[in-house]
């Protein structure tokens, strides 16, 4: 995480309609939005609209936030809301919809945060695994294939796949929880912890 | 179950066979067995949960979103709030206020030029093609480059075809013009697709959908071209030509030949320009004798098959030389 992104100056800047400071800020944070907004409208031009709406109306409209650190509880609240208005406005499945409502509440909001932080350096890690390490990797969590599967589709042994799945495991293990390139702040290993604990 | 490797295959395993009760109540008694058992098995199944989600950061290209996004800025009007003046001060502060503008706006325009970062893409013997931040595509022909910017900055949109030929299917944006540039050739662009071929001495470029402008550098001259439209300009006179479109021009992308009484002469530049062969003819052969066919989707070897039937010439293929002779008798 940038923590410079949690500055005065990136506040300021935001209300002054700076528009270096407002592309730093959706680089960053379009990833994360992005991923939020696809979970629960599923298409990405529909994901990709959600964001750019939340920042427009922050371009065109005087905002104030109570200190610089909120500014990212605030994105993610107006990410969801507008998920919310879009799901309302396509009537779409009910389960989906209790799921997010149930993310307005501030104490879901910071786990499910957290989460999507997580899952961001997830992605990230698993781009730096080795070419065949990553695509067993990914046909096994992001297709849902199972070892035998995977095995049959890259005409490869079994034990191989058994094998390069637990190198992937290993090594995103090493990456984000031993020595994490960006070192997760104290607060956050804590919560981090803490949320282990309660899995 | 003591080297660690064992440790994170053994609890692969387990999270990969939920319903094995066997596997599971010995992942019980292992996790009972020590605290640090517990704390990898924790790590572990953390990410193993999450990583599906992962996958939804896959496409979050986050450099050509914001792009993207910024293009949308510039069309959004900001409220900026007017500070009231004194009075008295006044003309010195819309004085100073000038010439901080002019040069803030001249630094702007320094940093803006110097701040773009351009990329290339170069092919070889395989077309390829490239989504650029604005949604604009370009098909690349073989032994082909273009230059392009990887996030467009200011007012306008520009890439370069530095090399060999490409398609251009350009996003509309009245906005941002966008301009091609070729050589000393520009083409000026609102949204439309058209081919450009860069050879040393001229440039041809054919429009397949909208209009475009075409213009040559320090040159007053400008040619609008339509939709079916093809122009030439010449590198080294500065030349611009309207010419007779070829409809065998975008061959090399969409392996579409249609051939209307066409001479083998130019059946065999068709055939060069769409596979990137040389033809090299007999010269006892008459370059006239014309061709009515239509290929659509064929590979070289079979359209050469059929050429061969059609004409009674040989037409066989060594490398990336095409050879057309008389049949051996």
């Amino acid at each position: 995480m940038i923590s410079g992104l949690y500055s005065e100056e990136v506040m300021q800047g935001l209300q002054a309609r700076d528009r270096a400071v407002f592309a730093r800020v959706y680089e960053h944070f379009y990833p994360v939005l992005f991923a939020t907004a696809r979970k629960y409208l599923g298409e990405r031009e529909q994901a990709e609209e959600v964001v750019q709406d939340v920042f427009l109306r922050l371009w065109e409209k005087d905002f104030t936030l109570e200190h610089a650190a909120a500014l990212k509880s605030y994105l993610f609240r107006a990410v969801i809301n507008q998920c919310i208005n879009h799901l309302q406005r396509n009537r779409m499945l009910e389960g989906h919809h209790a799921e997010i409502q149930h993310l307005q509440e501030e104490s879901y909001l910071c786990t499910f945060i957290e989460e999507q932080e997580l899952r961001e350096r997830i992605h990230h890690a698993v781009e730096r695994l080795p070419e065949q390490c990553r695509r067993i990797f990914k046909l096994s969590r992001y297709g849902g294939l199972k070892n035998n599967e995977i095995a049959q589709q890259l005409e490869l042994s079994v034990k191989t796949v058994e094998n390069q799945m637990t190198i992937a495991l290993r090594q995103l293990k090493a990456a984000l929880l031993d020595h994490a390139e960006k070192p997760i702040s104290a607060v956050t290993r804590l919560k981090l912890l803490l949320w282990l604990a309660s899995v | 179950m003591t080297k660690p490797t064992d440790r994170h295959s053994f609890i692969l395993l387990c999270l990969q066979s939920p319903q094995d009760a066997a596997l599971q109540s010995r992942l019980q008694s292992w996790l009972d067995a020590d605290e640090e058992h517990r704390e990898l098995y924790r790590q572990l199944k953390l990410l193993w949960e999450q990583a599906p989600y992962a996958a939804l950061f896959e496409d979050a290209d986050a450099i050509a979103a914001t792009a993207r996004f910024l293009a949308l800025l510039d069309q959004t009007p900001a409220v900026t709030p007017v500070l009231p003046l004194r009075r008295p001060r006044r003309r010195l502060m819309t004085a100073a206020a000038a010439v901080l503008f002019i040069a803030a706006g001249a630094a702007w325009w320094q940093y803006t030029r110097n701040s773009i970062q351009w990329l290339g893409k170069t092919t070889s013997s395989q077309p390829d093609s490239l989504l650029l931040a604005d949604g604009s595509k370009i098909y690349l022909n073989k032994y082909s480059q273009v230059r392009y910017p990887a996030a467009f900055k200011g007012k306008e949109r520009q890439v370069e075809l530095t090399a060999g030929e490409a398609f251009f299917d350009i996003a509309t944006d009245p906005v941002y013009p966008f301009t091609v540039t070729s050589g000393p050739a520009q083409i000026h662009v609102l949204g439309t697709s058209f081919n450009v071929k860069a050879g040393a001495e001229k440039i041809q470029v054919y429009v397949l959908s909208g209009r475009i402008a075409l213009a040559m550098e320090h040159r007053p001259q400008r040619l609008h071209l339509q939709a079916g439209q093809s122009a030439s300009c010449n590198t080294t006179t500065g030349e611009l030509q309207a010419v007779a479109a070829d409809i065998n021009q975008l061959a090399w992308r969409t392996h579409e030949l249609q051939f209307v009484d066409t001479s083998l002469q130019d059946v065999c530049n068709a055939l060069s320009a769409c596979y990137g062969v040389s033809m090299v003819l007999d010269p006892k052969i008459s370059r006239k004798r014309k061709l009515n066919a239509n290929f659509s989707n064929k590979t070289l070897e079979e359209v050469l098959q059929t050429l061969t039937a059609l004409y009674d010439y040989q037409f066989q293929q060594l490398n990336d030389t095409i050879y057309v002779h008389l049949p051996v008798k």
